[in-house]
């Protein structure tokens, strides 16, 4: 399925003329990242956009979208568009919250639902779990295609975003409404200080604040691994983009989806510009952050350097193992990641200044001085 | 009174009483789980080498939990350990062979927010499954999924009122656990990746750069000027005020964050927390009113220790613009750490200086209020010097005694 999200007749017609298969119907109050701010709340917008999509496309799928995180008081809200969404003929509802599965279960007995965390559900066995208490997943932009692969048959249920803004953080704080506090939402391009010309997005409304990345995903380089997985869908996400964007951006994958030749480096280009955002993959082929240092210290810590006291004279370790023979030659790595080899090691119990083979966690030791070798560095069994 | 005393008398005095909640602290190490217990801590989470989601903190070895946890035996407390990441495959490969040293080492309680590490976790151990705040349940529904999957207690997002607790464990009995002090994402916890893009380390591995504590320039879509603000600056939460309707709606569990926090801060927050629910349980149960001027005492105390200025968090609203420092011009606080004592020998006490010593200094012992001079300093090998480096481990004569594991800070205006 070529699936999109929209929030009027506009994006109805516009989504369905470019090619949507699949639309996910927004009504600002009860999803998290509408740019459309609904201002009647009888939920009757369900019935007219469903008449609208049937009447262009009378085979388009027609799925709700119930994403906020429900506290108690939402209960009420939930329950009533989801009355709206039956009457308008929707049976296909798209949830963040893992708990909303039991209520729509309970109001619509043959419902189906689509799992949209937006962030987390990252290894395939968080997914496998998923798909046991929902239909489909469509998984976080943080989940790599060795996951997404390794899943076999059960891709046939997911979702991947192929196009379109990164969602980076959901916050139920307003806070633009905090710094400016006269209206309903708020939209603001940003740039941290400290990442200058990277420039995020905030769009603050009732339901909180959520901030894009200042790139969008873009897989239109990635096309042979995207039809590799055989996915229930794609996701072209044009929410708070302009309807040139929705238009080339749908009207290309829907192209590519049938297995149509596309040139990606013009539709990029045009993309980016219309945009002005640069169109990336992120973490779609791989995701390694963050995982050096622990890869490298694994279990063979001995103990962490506390403190140079003395420089030329002594290190002192905190150990952090039971030792009962503390190696003569060892590795450490330091706050770097830099290796340095120590040898002929010898030890002192830091009180007592006695020699000592043996040690436990917690304990204090000396080693002779170690040049390079800083406060957090940690000894290695060799 | 002592604890243990309180609760038996106010147990027979008053039913609420019953299910009084357990103070829970953050250990970074073994130094701050014996500071935690010792300052009046009723459990501690700590990280394991695996996945304990805050890398920079020093987290425990296989051998110091099990340390940990004996030691939690001895004293009849409780020890969880923080599995809350959000696990990629690789990840879960790396976990199995870790769960299995846990399962032999039994803590009693795992802190978990993923789905698949919880399903590795429940097929490879018995260990309780406490669901993380990471997990951001926010409702009954969500908590009565984690209920059926197996979870013992539901960490619940610090969004969450005590209030909705109440609804929640009407809807859904179960152990339900909120924070009640320190640091808050400004984001619903888990709900946030901005440093796996801008700094290329997990927010949700344990490697998060908090940009959310930096400074952005906001400009409007289209024309319209920049505006300069620390927008999701979010100020410490510090729940004094919300103890009573916590102990009231029967929430099993408060606890304080800050795994990377230091010594002085574990010790003094457990402390005035301890000192606050015991307090407050006492009001309780005699049916007296609080007195404002005794809470005021207790958040003076919390307000001493490194802070970003505080509010309610969600405890009793929606977070709302007061919940966020915009113009952050620095940490509030009015006493510094300055050294934990390790060890005693003789006359001398083994100190690990936070901040540099010197010969002559004027200290107070944070537990007991006593002041004290410290009168030599040498180094490991005895050596004397006049000043101790900053981490540093020294001996030091002190002009009054502490004990070990005391800590040892600098007064405002010395």
């Amino acid at each position: 399925m070529i699936t999109t999200f929209v929030s009027t007749d506009d994006d109805v017609r516009a989504s369905i003329r470019a090619g949507a298969t699949h639309l996910i119907i927004e009504h600002s109050r009860i999803t998290i990242r509408s740019f459309y701010q609904d201002d009647e709340q009888s939920f009757a917008k369900f019935g007219q956009l469903c008449q609208i999509a049937k009447a262009l496309l009378p085979s388009i799928n027609l799925s709700m979208a119930i994403d906020i995180l429900p506290h108690e008081d939402d209960f009420g809200v939930i329950q009533t568009a989801i009355q709206a969404g039956v009457n308008a003929g929707i049976r296909s509802f798209r949830i963040q919250d893992i708990g909303l599965a039991s209520l729509i279960r309970e109001l619509v007995p043959n419902a189906t639902i689509t799992l949209a965390p937006e962030i987390g559900y990252h290894s395939a066995e968080s997914l496998r779990l998923a798909l046991d208490h929902v239909d489909w997943v469509s998984v976080s932009n943080e989940v790599e295609l060795m996951t997404l692969s390794g899943l076999g048959p059960l891709s046939q249920r997911v979702e991947v975003q192929v196009q379109g803004p990164i969602m980076i953080q959901y916050s139920y704080r307003r806070y633009l409404d905090g710094l400016f506090g006269n209206a309903v939402s708020y939209d603001r391009r940003a740039s941290d200080t400290g990442y200058v010309g990277r420039q995020v997005r905030f769009y603050d409304s009732p339901n909180g604040t959520v901030m894009y990345l200042y790139f969008d995903r873009c897989l239109l380089r990635e096309l042979p691994q995207l039809r590799g997985l055989s996915l229930h869908s794609w996701l072209i996400d044009a929410r708070g983009e302009s309807p040139e964007y929705r238009n080339l951006a749908i009207s290309t994958y829907r192209s590519a989806f049938q297995c149509d030749e596309i040139d990606p480096s013009s539709i990029i280009t045009t993309l980016s510009e219309i945009s002005e955002k640069a169109q990336r993959p992120g973490f779609f082929l791989r995701n390694n952050t963050d995982q050096d240092r622990d890869r490298l210290i694994g279990d063979r810590s001995i103990g962490a350097v506390v403190r140079d006291s003395v420089k030329d004279r002594y290190l002192v370790i905190e150990i952090r193992q039971f030792v009962s023979d503390l190696p003569d030659r060892c590795e450490i790595v330091t706050t770097k990641n830099e290796l340095k080899i120590a040898t002929s090691l010898h030890y002192r119990d830091a009180i007592s200044l006695k020699e000592t083979r043996a040690a436990k966690p917690g304990e204090l030791l000396l080693i002779p001085w170690i040049a390079g070798v800083g406060t957090k560095s940690t000894l290695l069994f060799y | 009174m002592a604890v243990g005393n309180l609760r038996s008398t106010v147990g027979a005095m008053n039913s609420i009483t019953n299910t009084l909640p357990e103070l829970l602290s953050p250990a970074g190490n073994l130094e701050k789980l014996q500071l935690a217990y010792r300052y009046g801590a009723d459990a501690a989470y700590v990280g394991g080498r695996v996945f304990g989601l805050r890398k920079y903190a020093d987290n425990f070895t296989t051998d110091e939990l099990r340390v940990a946890v004996e030691l939690a035996n001895r004293l009849g407390k409780q020890l969880y350990v923080v599995l809350n990441g959000f696990a990629h495959d690789v990840d879960l490969d790396e976990l199995r062979p870790h769960l299995d040293d846990l399962e032999s080492i039994k803590p009693h309680g795992f802190i978990i927010s993923d789905w698949g590490v919880a399903q590795v976790a429940r097929q490879h151990t018995s260990i309780p499954l406490h669901v993380s705040t990471q997990a951001s349940v926010t409702n009954w529904r969500t908590v009565a999924a984690w209920k059926a999957f197996g979870a013992a207690r539901v960490i619940l997002a610090r969004e969450v009122s005590v209030r909705d607790c109440e609804a929640i464990l009407e809807r859904c009995p179960i152990e339900l656990e909120i924070f009640i002090h320190g640091s808050m994402c400004a984001s619903y916890s888990g709900k946030c990746v901005i440093s796996n893009y801008s700094a290329g380390r997990d927010s949700n591995r344990g490697g998060c750069v908090q940009s959310c504590r930096h400074e952005y320039q906001l400009k409007p879509v289209g024309d319209g000027s920049v505006t300069s603000s620390h927008l999701m600056n979010a100020k410490d939460l510090m729940g004094v005020r919300q103890i009573e309707a916590a102990i009231r709606a029967k929430i099993a569990s408060l606890k304080i964050e800050g795994r990377m926090k230091s010594n002085l801060y574990v010790a003094n927050a457990t402390a005035v927390y301890r000192d606050a629910i015991d307090y407050i349980v006492e009001c309780i149960a005699a049916n007296m009113a609080l007195d404002t001027k005794i809470l005021l005492d207790f958040e003076s105390r919390l307000s001493a220790v490194s802070n970003r200025t505080f509010s309610d968090g969600g405890l009793y609203h929606r977070p709302d613009a007061d919940s966020i420092l915009t113009t952050f011009g620095g940490y509030q606080k009015s006493v510094e750490i300055a050294a934990t004592v390790k060890a005693n020998d003789k006359d001398r006490w083994l100190l690990h200086s936070k901040n540099p010593l010197f010969v002559g200094a004027a200290l107070r012992n944070q537990r007991t209020s006593d002041s004290t001079e410290v009168r030599s300093l040498a180094d490991l090998l005895g050596t004397p010097i006049e000043k101790g480096h900053a981490g540093g481990i020294v001996w030091a004569q002190l002009s009054k005694a502490p004990a070990i594991g005391d800590i040892l800070v600098t007064p405002e205006g010395n």
